[in-house]
């Protein structure tokens, strides 16, 4: 370097002038040019560069969306697909089972049906036999019964025949007692006569005591009546004199009471007024009244 | 000294304003009091202490005293009219009085005055309120009650009041 620099003239290198050439031409407003015509440019091929963005990505949006929706409507399909194979295939077991126990069911019902119908056929045949059986023995039964309804039919003919022989003597001797009867029924029907004649009589007689009785009666109610008109009128009397009396005792006690509130109101108005000095002469006068017995007293 | 002597509860004047058994007992308490404080005097004096050591004696005390005509000097004398006072406390007639509204002292001293120059003169009065009595005195001594109210008297006034009502009414 200090070599260079010993070497160092006034001449300017072809770099420097180029250099000093270009600072000249370069000054501040052409790099401002400069930089506003950069500015421009780049704006402009940022805009170009978004616009080829912006399409680009809608497109690779759009389908993405197309791929998207084609991929899930299949993966939906395969899997609706499989539902409906998983669920065909559980209804079928399960219809294969619920035909196997409705079988089984039925296998039962028709065996229990089969058991029931030998066993009611057993039945239906020991009835018949019992039934046979019964019919016999009616029918034997109702032969002796016959037989001996017939024998007792017979003898029973015979009692009636001796009873009604029977009857026949005792109408006879029935209408004999009727005559008794009528002879004697003659003789009671005069005595009750006589006796009713008799009862009729002292019942007239009683009858004329219960007129006198009720005579008396009556004439006992009308004195009770006016008796007791009397006493109403005694007793009328009496209230209307009870009431005077009642009236003149209230009136008395209300002039007591009211000589009493006199006397309090009294006691009131005149309480307030006399102190002990002004109730002094009127203390000694009336121990000077008293004095005597005071006295006497003090002295026991 | 010689008076004083023979002098006993029953010889004593009370002085007006001694109106009750309490104003008595006051006496007695005055009298001891003093009575103490002249014997703690002479101890002391004997002791060959200076300080000064006269007992005060109070109104009605000395006026006691002055009514009497006693001396209070002697410790015998002391003594034995403490015993008397003591005495009297004891024996003291009593009046009770009840009153209306409430006495005061001057009025209390009119009429115990009264009551020692007509009925006895060491009665004492013991003093009872009753505002129901409206005016005058319900007076009670040992064996007898007077009531001299005008409740009392009122009372025996309805008659007439009554006859003029019914004068009324007949009106």
């Amino acid at each position: 370097m200090g070599l260079f620099q010993s070497k160092h003239s006034d001449k300017k290198s072809p770099a420097q002038e180029a250099a000093d050439v270009v600072a000249e031409v370069f000054d501040d407003q052409y790099r401002e040019e400069l930089r506003a015509s950069g500015r421009d440019y780049l704006k402009k091929v940022m805009d170009e560069n978004a616009e080829a963005i912006k399409k680009d990505l809608d497109a690779t949006v759009a389908e993405v969306g197309s791929e998207l929706k084609s991929y899930m409507t299949k993966r939906l399909d395969a899997t609706i697909d499989d539902l409906n194979t998983e669920i065909n295939r559980q209804l079928n077991e399960r219809l294969v089972e619920y035909d196997r126990v409705t079988k089984d069911a039925q296998d039962q019902a028709v065996q229990s049906l089969n058991r029931n119908a030998v066993a009611l056929h057993e039945k239906y045949q020991q009835l018949g036999q019992t039934l046979q059986q019964t019919i016999a023995s009616q029918e034997a039964m109702m032969i002796g019964v016959f037989e001996e309804n017939k024998a007792r039919m017979a003898q029973t003919q015979e009692a009636q025949d001796e009873a009604l022989d029977v009857l026949e003597h005792n109408i006879q001797s029935s209408q004999e007692r009727s005559e008794q009867l009528g002879a004697t029924l003659q003789k009671s029907v005069a005595d009750q006569e006589q006796l009713l004649a008799k009862i009729f009589e002292e019942n007239m007689e009683r009858v004329n005591a219960t007129k006198d009785a009720q005579t008396k009666a009556l004439d006992s109610l009308t004195r009770s009546a006016q008796a007791l008109e009397e006493q109403h009128q005694q007793m009328s009397e009496k209230l209307a004199k009870t009431v005077a009396d009642q009236e003149t005792m209230l009136v008395n006690v209300f002039e007591e009471n009211m000589a009493q509130i006199i006397e309090h109101y009294l006691l009131g108005a005149l309480g307030d007024q006399f102190d002990m000095k002004a109730q002094l002469p009127l203390i000694i006068g009336q121990m000077e009244e008293n004095k005597q017995t005071i006295v006497d007293d003090m002295k026991l | 000294m010689n008076e004083q002597k023979i002098k006993t509860y029953t010889d004593f004047v009370l002085p007006p304003s001694v109106v009750t058994r309490r104003d008595v007992s006051h006496l007695i308490r005055d009298a001891e009091w003093v009575d103490n404080e002249m014997t703690t005097a002479q101890v002391r004096a004997k002791a060959g202490s200076n300080t000064p050591t006269e007992a005060a004696i109070s109104g009605t005390f000395a006026e006691f005293l002055e009514q009497n005509k006693l001396t209070f000097d002697g410790s015998n004398e002391r003594s034995a009219l403490i015993k008397q006072l003591q005495l009297l406390k004891e024996k003291v007639p009593v009046i009770h009085m009840t009153f209306a509204v409430k006495a005061d002292a001057e009025s209390l001293q009119k009429l115990v005055a009264w009551v020692r120059e007509s009925i006895h003169p060491q009665a004492v009065i013991e003093v009872g309120l009753q505002p129901a009595l409206v005016a005058g005195v319900y007076l009670r001594t040992p064996n007898k009650v007077h009531d001299l109210s005008v409740r009392a008297l009122l009372a025996g006034r309805h008659e007439p009041l009554v006859k003029e009502l019914e004068a009324l009414r007949g009106n």
